[in-house]
């Protein structure tokens, strides 16, 4: 390898340092946007930065009687109480909640987590790469996104219907 | 505010004159010569007293004569001389001569004290100055908040950094694979890159640690502030008292006529709510109070022939159901004239013949408290009730709550203000339920006491507790809350919690008490939603969630509930054969099914379990597949064709993860297979429990 090609490495190291340094805000469409690659149901998803105040391990989350099936019960966050929901589950997955360790907390004035099993890293979806919803996918699937060295796609999860959906119907959730 | 010389002392006279004005209140109802009445003399002496000397140090001699003056007219009730006795209403004239001085110290002393005298808005007024203070401390500990919340941001952004040196890492490795060599020491880089990731890591879960206590303490801060807003709703009532008082001495509406006698009633005056709500409730019970006296208690004589005690009864209740408070103001009077109502509102133009005749009593009611039916000229049952009714609705619209009107003609009048509030208090038994911690009000818990299964007397029709000779119904908590399926193998409640609301009473079984605690609860957070009888929750100091649970509603869900599926005595434990030939994870299985309560028996091999087998029966095999000589599919298989085990469910237990191997196990007979890799407690313990059936 020679200089310039190390040059040209670290260069490309160096962007991709100040990329995830910066914040998941205002990013333009043709730089892309940033997606945390998690698992949900044992498959691989991606789920876009924005919207969301934060990533939490998952705490103690005490059940309520009632509620939709993708209830799990309320936690304490950061002090305050909040709604946590079984992402899997508005997934159309079966999942116990015991292994679902992470917590995607959607922001706003009341804030609501979505657990999931497991995260696996961080990327940038370049819109251009994001590939049309097949009929047979899943609910709250934005779009299949092909990430570099994957044999398959990963569906790009919509948090915003997912987030409407259990505003405006808490009581059929997951059913 | 360190200048005021009388800072403290408005305190302790606000105090001293809540005591006298209802101890002078109390002396009334006493009997001329009895104990209890020598008692409360002596007491309003000694507090009289103490003002005197409490003005005294501040200088404030008017205080002080007054103080004198109450001593020697309570000097005279307690020579028990009729002749010598002043009128009661002398005494509350030096109460409200009092209350007059500490108003014109600037302090909020005719709220406490309930002075007839001073005007409901300036009482208001008195509250709001106090709470300017409240509110401060409110605003500067949510700035802090608020910048805790900016901090926490950094801490998001340190994940991103751990996530992009992953990356890297991955980058790294990989070209190395490739073969992209250089002079660089590939491995090194590999190992730097590596560290510090991990340094990373441990540095944001700590910052996350720091964040997250400190944003919590910030938040108990916060609620404790929030909690000097909440005023226990007892501070009304020695105003309620005097009102009552007052209203019956005067005889509003039959000048000259003997004065009518009256009798409040308070109850539920531990609640504590918000000053603001608590404040406009106030003006709307002074109302309701007046107009039961001037409107609707009948003087002595017309009760006397009526058959009614010669004292009107008013009774004040507060209560919290769910997230609304509750106040309900009851009188044994002659009941609103609802016809005179309806041809009062026709006669007003307000609805029409029709529509008045189609109202009912809480309608009729609605409509003059929002057009206001004020013509106190008219002098009417309806006029009357108008004035005061308007000043309720008008409280009942800032609070967004309702009103409920019952009325009986000759019986009396029930009115039930509804109004939601945001954030309560009250004292609560703290209780554990399986994996649930919840808290009761106390007010509705009447005892606590052990019990074992033994206690229960059970019946399709419901389970039952003897409490003193009389069946109570009883459900264990973990049930009601629907938690039951989760409780673990046969740990069973221990505490019986007997509660008493509405005359109703029931009683729930608990696995511990933890104790009292006094706890700000906050509604459920939307979109969550929970049956009625979670009306919010409260964090432990941990920060987790105990759920507040609605008496009344937990009290009605067990009467509801058919008896128990669990028959009595508890069932037998249910045997489990463990088959794995690694030490540990029989042990690990072992202890995680002995403490769910099943009785365990293990084998180190398929071969052994088989002659274990055969000399006793199980619930259940839980097998491991990969074992030296017969594996655990062929054990499965086996069993399955044999006559005597064929019908014991089998568990599979395995580190291998594919589809295929899945298939096959299942193909094999067992009823789950459960993986090593993805091995969680609560997934095996339900895998198993599904098994068993």
């Amino acid at each position: 390898m020679s200089d310039t090609d190390i040059a040209r490495r670290a260069r490309v190291l160096a962007e991709t340092f100040d990329r995830s340094f910066a914040a998941p805000v205002r990013v333009r469409e043709d730089e892309g946007r940033p997606a945390l690659v998690i698992r949900v149901g044992g498959d691989p998803y991606l789920l876009l930065l924005e919207g969301l105040s934060g990533i939490a391990k998952r705490k103690r989350v005490v059940p309520l009687p009632g509620g939709a099936p993708a209830q799990l019960g309320l936690s304490g966050l950061r002090g305050g109480l909040v709604g946590v929901f079984s992402m899997p589950v508005l997934l159309g997955y079966e999942v116990a909640p015991s292994r679902l360790s992470w917590l995607a907390v959607a922001g706003g004035p009341r804030p609501v987590a979505l657990a999931f099993e497991e995260l696996e890293g961080q990327v940038v979806v370049s819109p251009s790469n994001v590939a049309a919803v097949p009929a047979d996918a899943r609910r709250h699937v934005a779009g299949l996104v092909r990430l570099d060295g994957e044999a398959s796609d990963r569906a790009l999860l919509d948090l915003g219907a997912m987030l409407a959906r259990l505003g405006s119907s808490s009581d059929t959730v997951g059913a | 505010m360190e200048k005021d010389p009388f800072r403290y002392f408005r305190i302790e006279a606000r105090e001293i004159l809540d005591v006298l004005s209802q101890g002078i209140l109390k002396l009334e109802t006493r009997g001329a010569s009895s104990a209890a009445r020598k008692a409360d003399i002596d007491r309003l002496l000694r507090a009289s007293h103490t003002l005197k000397g409490a003005a005294g140090v501040v200088g404030h001699d008017a205080i002080a004569k007054l103080a004198h003056r109450m001593e020697e007219l309570l000097a005279g009730h307690a020579r028990d001389d009729g002749s010598s006795r002043t009128p009661i209403s002398a005494l509350l004239d030096v109460v409200d001569a009092i209350a007059s001085e500490l108003t014109a110290l600037g302090a909020p002393a005719a709220q406490a004290t309930g002075a007839a005298t001073a005007p409901v808005e300036k009482n208001a007024e008195s509250v709001r100055l106090d709470l300017l203070e409240v509110d401060g401390v409110l605003a500067s500990i949510a700035d802090v908040s608020a910048r805790l919340a900016s901090a926490s941001a950094s801490s998001a952004g340190l994940v991103r950094v751990e996530l992009a040196v992953r990356k890297v890492e991955e980058w790294l490795a990989a070209a190395k694979y490739a073969g992209d060599r250089s002079s660089l020491d590939w491995d090194t880089v590999i190992e730097t890159v590596g560290h510090l990731r991990g340094e990373l890591r441990v540095e944001r879960e700590a910052l996350e640690g720091v964040i997250d206590g400190a944003e919590r303490r910030v938040r108990e801060a916060l609620d404790d502030a929030r909690r000097l807003r909440l005023l226990p709703a007892e501070t009304l009532f020695a105003e309620l008292a005097r009102a009552a008082r007052d209203a019956a001495a005067a005889d509003v509406t039959a000048p000259g006529a003997p004065p009518r006698r009256v009798e409040l009633e308070t109850a539920g005056g531990d609640l504590r709510l918000d000053a603001h709500v608590l404040g406009l409730l106030r003006d709307a019970l002074l109302q309701l109070v007046r107009n039961a006296i001037a409107h609707a208690l009948e003087p002595e004589t017309e009760r006397r022939s009526g058959g009614k005690p010669a004292t009107g009864r008013i009774a004040i209740r507060f209560e919290l159901r769910g997230s609304r408070a509750v106040v309900t103001c009851r009188d044994d009077g002659r009941g609103i004239d609802v016809e005179a109502v309806r041809a009062a509102l026709v006669a007003a133009g307000l609805a029409s013949e029709q529509a008045a005749g189609e109202m009912d009593v809480a309608a009729l009611v609605r409509v003059a408290m929002r057009r206001g039916v004020t013509t106190r000229a008219s002098a009417t049952e309806l006029a009357g009730r108008g004035v005061g009714l308007q000043v309720v609705g008008s409280v009942i619209e800032r609070l967004r709550g309702e009103l409920t009107v019952r009325t009986e003609a000759g019986r009396g009048t029930t009115f039930e203000l509804d109004v939601p509030v945001s954030m309560t208090a009250a004292a609560a038994l703290v209780v554990e339920a399986g994996d649930v911690a919840a808290t009761i009000p106390l007010d509705a818990v009447a005892r606590t006491t052990r019990v074992a299964g033994g206690d229960i007397a059970r019946s399709p029709e419901g389970d039952a507790l003897s409490d003193g000779g009389e069946m109570v119904r009883f459900a264990s908590l973990a049930r009601v809350l629907r938690r039951e399926g989760k409780e673990l193998g046969h740990r069973d409640f221990s505490t019986a919690v007997l509660l008493e609301i509405g005359g109703l009473r029931a009683a729930v079984g608990v696995d511990r008490v933890l104790g009292v605690a006094n706890e700000v609860v906050r509604p459920i957070p939307a979109p969550a939603v929970a049956d009625p009888i979670v009306v919010g929750a409260s964090l432990d100091g941990q920060g987790d969630p105990r759920l507040a649970l609605d008496p009344r509603s937990l009290v009605e869900a067990v009467r509801r509930l058919p008896g128990a599926l669990r028959p009595t005595p508890l069932p037998e434990r249910k045997s489990v054969l463990v088959i794995d030939d690694s030490l540990t994870s029989r042990m690990l299985e072992r202890g995680i099914l002995e403490a769910a309560g099943y009785d365990v028996t293990t084998a180190a091999s398929a071969e052994e379990a088989l002659e274990v087998a055969r000399e006793r029966r199980f619930a259940v095999f839980v097998v491991d597949v990969e074992m030296p000589g017969m594996s655990g599919l062929e054990f499965v298989a086996h069993t399955r064709a044999d006559p005597m085990l064929g019908a014991t469910p089998a568990v599979l237990v395995t580190s291998r993860a594919s589809a295929e191997d899945r298939r096959r196990g299942l193909a094999a007979g067992a009823r789950a297979y459960i993986v090593k890799g993805e091995f969680a407690q609560d997934e095996f313990l339900d895998a198993v429990r599904r098994s068993v059936g």
